[in-house]
């Protein structure tokens, strides 16, 4: 791959994923740290359905996200400042930050939410910060992403100086798991044992598994380390600004990849001990199921897709979703790229333009919709397919398993898992023994 | 004002989502959501984790409005984009909606679909669903009452058929499918056939047909009053859940088909003495037992009702539906469903947002416990942390899914439904 800087300039990050709403983008974000702030959505009833909640926020005691509800009457009345100052005036009540999302009928009347917030913030004390999102202008995920980054960072950053042996990462696999007693067999759980045997902590993880804090302690970080920085262009800016050094260190993907994701970090740090990652136990157990990986998967044809996925999810959308891509050459897999995108010259300039930067040089094939997929599947000649997990129905149409975009982990941990993952794949589950009997 | 005015419910759709659900239950048919970006996620991200027989997502095309495209009249847009995808996918019936953002500009939507209904060879109806108001039920019912006019009325009706108008299909998995064959099965028995069901998964290339063919038309709650074309005898009906509710579906249905009194008694005798000793079984156990209910305003009645009959206790209703919630239609249901003399629930909420209803339920459970509910998901979600264990019934139902036929419709409906309370009475899952 080329340098962090030439492929900034090359490629805007998020341009092979799907386009977003950014309401809907701020909002699939602050789910995730929905316990510590109230979200108001500044339009319509119908807007709190542009985003999860049954899977993010549902099993809270409270929920807190709320709806300013405008009626029409507010909308073609000209009083939806008014509406949102009463939503505001009640939501204040619960004491937590507020964040105000504008949304696009907002935006069509020129609806200004940011006197109302000073109002409330003044009259009641609760930081209330307005964001002028929408969906009038579809934008990246990623540009979003990095939005809400800017937003947290100016709205809620703790003041202090770095402290050099705490480190942040942005962008990587670091949502702990649901139970806290599991962590050490994640790559969160090892990203801490790494550190601490490097004699350096972990300051702050975002944004997966982050709470508002996290992203209100990254000033307190001496080094920071973003998986792409083309994904975080704004945030690495400010943190550079202050004088906080970031380094971008590609995700931890295979042996190789951990091997130079642990090293990277500890040689920036200034803590470089490569004995110390030969000593780990998990790096031992992912050379040895790389190698049965190796002779397993080579050769096999792998459908790798892009251009599906609208999540938010920052290990699926650096480097346009190839981060796993190392991990699968690794193994051994011949990749194919599948990218849902329409067949157009200028479609074709942009995903030339991306893998040229990224430095990948595989074969693509375009399906303009998930209904068209199947085929395409068959004529790539694919064994085993990695695809968002919606179009499963399309992999069973073309006889191809499956192993859902996102599901691989980082870290040495994450190779013994592939290995299994695509072992149970290819050997084929129970719908593979029982395809003839399967309706297509 | 009240907190609560601004709190989420368990579901905010407006009209939108019901429409998308409509779609969804009519192969064949497409939905261009000529929206903004964002609207793409209110419809099929909401059933993707509910329905896991049929991938939704192939049957809603976005149309790709943005900020130029309002600017600059996305009327063309429409026409261009929906006939492309005429061609491609070839479908029955065109739905268009639009969004209160494009309504607010786009002045050139009537003007473009009345050209697609020029171009296309397949009906084109343009749904508008501006995000302030309505709900699922009336989204669906919206889209019913617009397809009435497309199925052909003059096919002439015939007396054994029974079409049903109301039915709230909302997934392709087992359990839909084993309440139209307990229907079936039903009006088999008095000599009657079902004919269409608007809607139940069927083509509407099929239902255009078959819904006409019937001169009885049976009417779900959620199209009460629902005018049809021709001679067709048109009956309202309560969800026929339960004992009770069962046996009052069939007192009138058979009614209205012009069928005679005692046979439909002898066909519910026959029933019960199936039913009845099987269910007893289950209702000593369950006799006493507390149990909350959140569903819809005509799906809380009945189940209510059953719970009742069954001798269980139901201190708490929340009837669910922002728009669609109705204290009065729900206590009128329940006094003709429950056993005669049964007091209604004591707490009963109409329209809650999500946190009152959860905060209300655990106010009534901490004055005597109430270790199960019926609820949907958004209830699973936060009733179990609290000991009640929930039996997923409305939608979504993300945790229940039915590979096998259970109906939860009809005396089998009844014996299905006891059993999953049994199992959550014993947290035997």
């Amino acid at each position: 791959m080329h340098s962090a800087d030439e492929r900034a300039h090359r490629r805007v990050a998020g341009e092979l994923a799907q386009y977003a709403c950014s309401m809907t983008g701020f909002a699939f974000q602050a789910a995730s740290i929905a316990e510590d702030l109230s979200v108001v959505i500044f339009g319509e009833r119908d807007c709190v359905n542009a985003f999860p909640r049954l899977s993010t926020f549902g099993g809270a005691q409270e929920w807190n996200f709320y709806t300013a509800a405008l009626r029409e009457d507010d909308v073609i009345g000209g009083r939806a400042e008014e509406r949102l100052l009463a939503c505001l005036r009640a939501v204040a009540s619960r004491g937590r930050p507020i964040l105000v999302l504008s949304t696009c009928v907002t935006e069509m009347i020129g609806a200004d939410a940011a006197p109302v917030c000073a109002q409330v913030e003044a009259e009641t004390g609760v930081r209330v910060v307005p964001v002028r999102t929408s969906g009038l202008n579809p934008r990246t995920q990623a540009e979003v992403m990095d939005w809400f980054a800017q937003v947290l960072w100016d709205s809620f950053r703790m003041s202090g100086d770095p402290e050099p042996d705490r480190i942040n990462v942005i962008g990587y696999q670091t949502r702990p798991p649901p139970d806290p007693r599991f962590v050490a067999l994640s790559f969160r759980g090892e990203l801490d044992t790494v550190l601490q045997g490097f004699g350096l902590r972990l300051n702050a993880a975002v944004p997966a598994g982050a709470r508002l804090h996290d992203w209100a302690a990254l000033p307190l970080g001496g080094l920071t380390c973003v998986s792409e920085r083309a994904l975080y262009r704004r945030l690495c800016d400010l943190l550079d600004r202050s004088g906080r050094p970031v380094v971008e260190v590609p995700p931890p993907k295979g042996v190789a990849g951990t091997d130079a994701f642990y090293e990277t970090v500890a040689r920036t740090a200034g803590v470089s001990d490569r004995a110390r990652l030969d000593s780990i136990p998990e790096r031992r157990l992912a050379a040895e199921a790389l190698a049965e990986g190796r002779a397993r998967f080579s050769g096999v044809r792998l459908a790798y897709g892009l251009g599906s996925h609208h999540n938010f999810e920052a290990s699926q959308i650096a480097f346009e979703g190839l981060a796993d891509l190392p991990l699968l050459q690794e193994l051994g897999f011949e990749v194919t790229l599948v990218i849902q995108e329409r067949d157009r010259p200028e479609v074709h300039e942009r995903i030339q333009r991306n893998l040229a930067a990224l430095g990948v040089d595989l074969h693509y094939h375009l399906f303009y919709e998930p209904a068209v997929l199947a085929p395409l599947l068959k004529e790539t000649g694919a064994q085993v397919a990695y695809l968002s997990d919606f179009l499963s129905d399309q992999a069973d149409q073309a006889g191809v398993s499956l192993v859902r975009l996102g599901r691989l982990q980082s870290g040495y941990r994450g190779v013994p898992d592939a290995v299994g993952l695509f072992s149970r794949a290819l050997v084929g589950g129970f719908e593979a023994r029982h395809r003839r009997y399967l309706r297509t | 004002m009240d907190l609560s005015e601004f709190e989420l419910h368990d579901q905010d759709h407006t009209d939108l989502f019901g429409i998308f659900l409509g779609v969804h239950a009519l192969p064949g048919a497409v939905l261009f959501l000529h929206t903004t970006v964002g609207c793409k996620f209110k419809t099929q991200m909401h059933l993707v984790d509910h329905d896991w027989f049929r991938e939704s997502h192939n049957q809603r095309l976005w149309t790709g409005v943005d900020d130029q495209r309002l600017i600059a009249g996305s009327g063309r847009r429409l026409v261009e984009f929906a006939t492309t995808w005429y061609e491609r996918r070839k479908p029955s019936l065109v739905v268009v909606t639009t969004n209160a953002a494009v309504e607010l500009s786009a002045l050139d939507v009537e003007a473009a679909v009345e050209e697609l209904r020029g171009r296309l060879p397949c009906p084109v109806l343009l749904l508008k669903a501006p995000g302030y108001e309505g709900g699922v039920h009336r989204g669906y019912a919206r889209l019913l009452r617009a397809v009435i006019p497309l199925l052909e009325w003059d096919r002439a009706p015939r007396e054994d058929r029974v079409t049903l108008a109301g039915y709230l299909f909302d997934r392709y998995e087992m359990d839909h499918a084993a309440n139209m064959k307990e229907i079936r099965r039903l009006l088999n028995a008095l000599g009657l056939y079902l004919g269409g069901v608007l809607f139940g998964g069927e083509p509407f290339e099929t239902l255009k047909r078959t819904a006409p063919e019937a001169a009885t038309v049976a009417l779900f709650p959620l199209v009460h009053g629902l005018d049809v074309p021709g001679t067709r005898r048109t009956v309202a009906v309560d969800i026929p859940l339960g004992l009770r509710g069962s046996a009052e579906f069939l007192r009138r249905v058979g009614a209205a088909a012009g069928l005679d009194r005692a046979g439909i008694e002898s066909l519910i005798d026959r029933e019960y003495e199936r039913a009845v000793p099987l269910i007893a079984r289950a209702a000593r156990r369950i006799e006493g037992l507390r149990i909350g209910v959140f569903l819809d305003s005509a799906l809380a009645a009945a189940v209510a009702a059953f719970l009742t009959d069954l001798g269980a206790e139901v201190p708490f209703v929340a009837l669910l539906g922002r728009a669609d919630a109705d204290e009065t239609r729900f206590r009128e249901a329940f006094q003709r469903l429950a056993p005669p003399g049964s007091p209604p629930p004591r707490t009963i909420l109409c329209g809650p947002s999500r946190n009152e209803a959860v905060r209300r339920f655990l106010e009534v459970a901490s004055e005597a416990p109430i270790p199960v509910a019926v609820g949907s998901t958004v209830q699973r979600l936060v009733l179990n942390r609290h000991l009640t264990f929930v039996v997923e019934l409305g939608f979504p139902a993300t945790g229940r899914h039915t590979i096998y036929p259970m109906p939860f419709l009809g005396f089998n409906g009844a014996l299905a439904l006891t059993q999953r309370i049994l199992d959550a009475v014993h947290t035997t899952f």
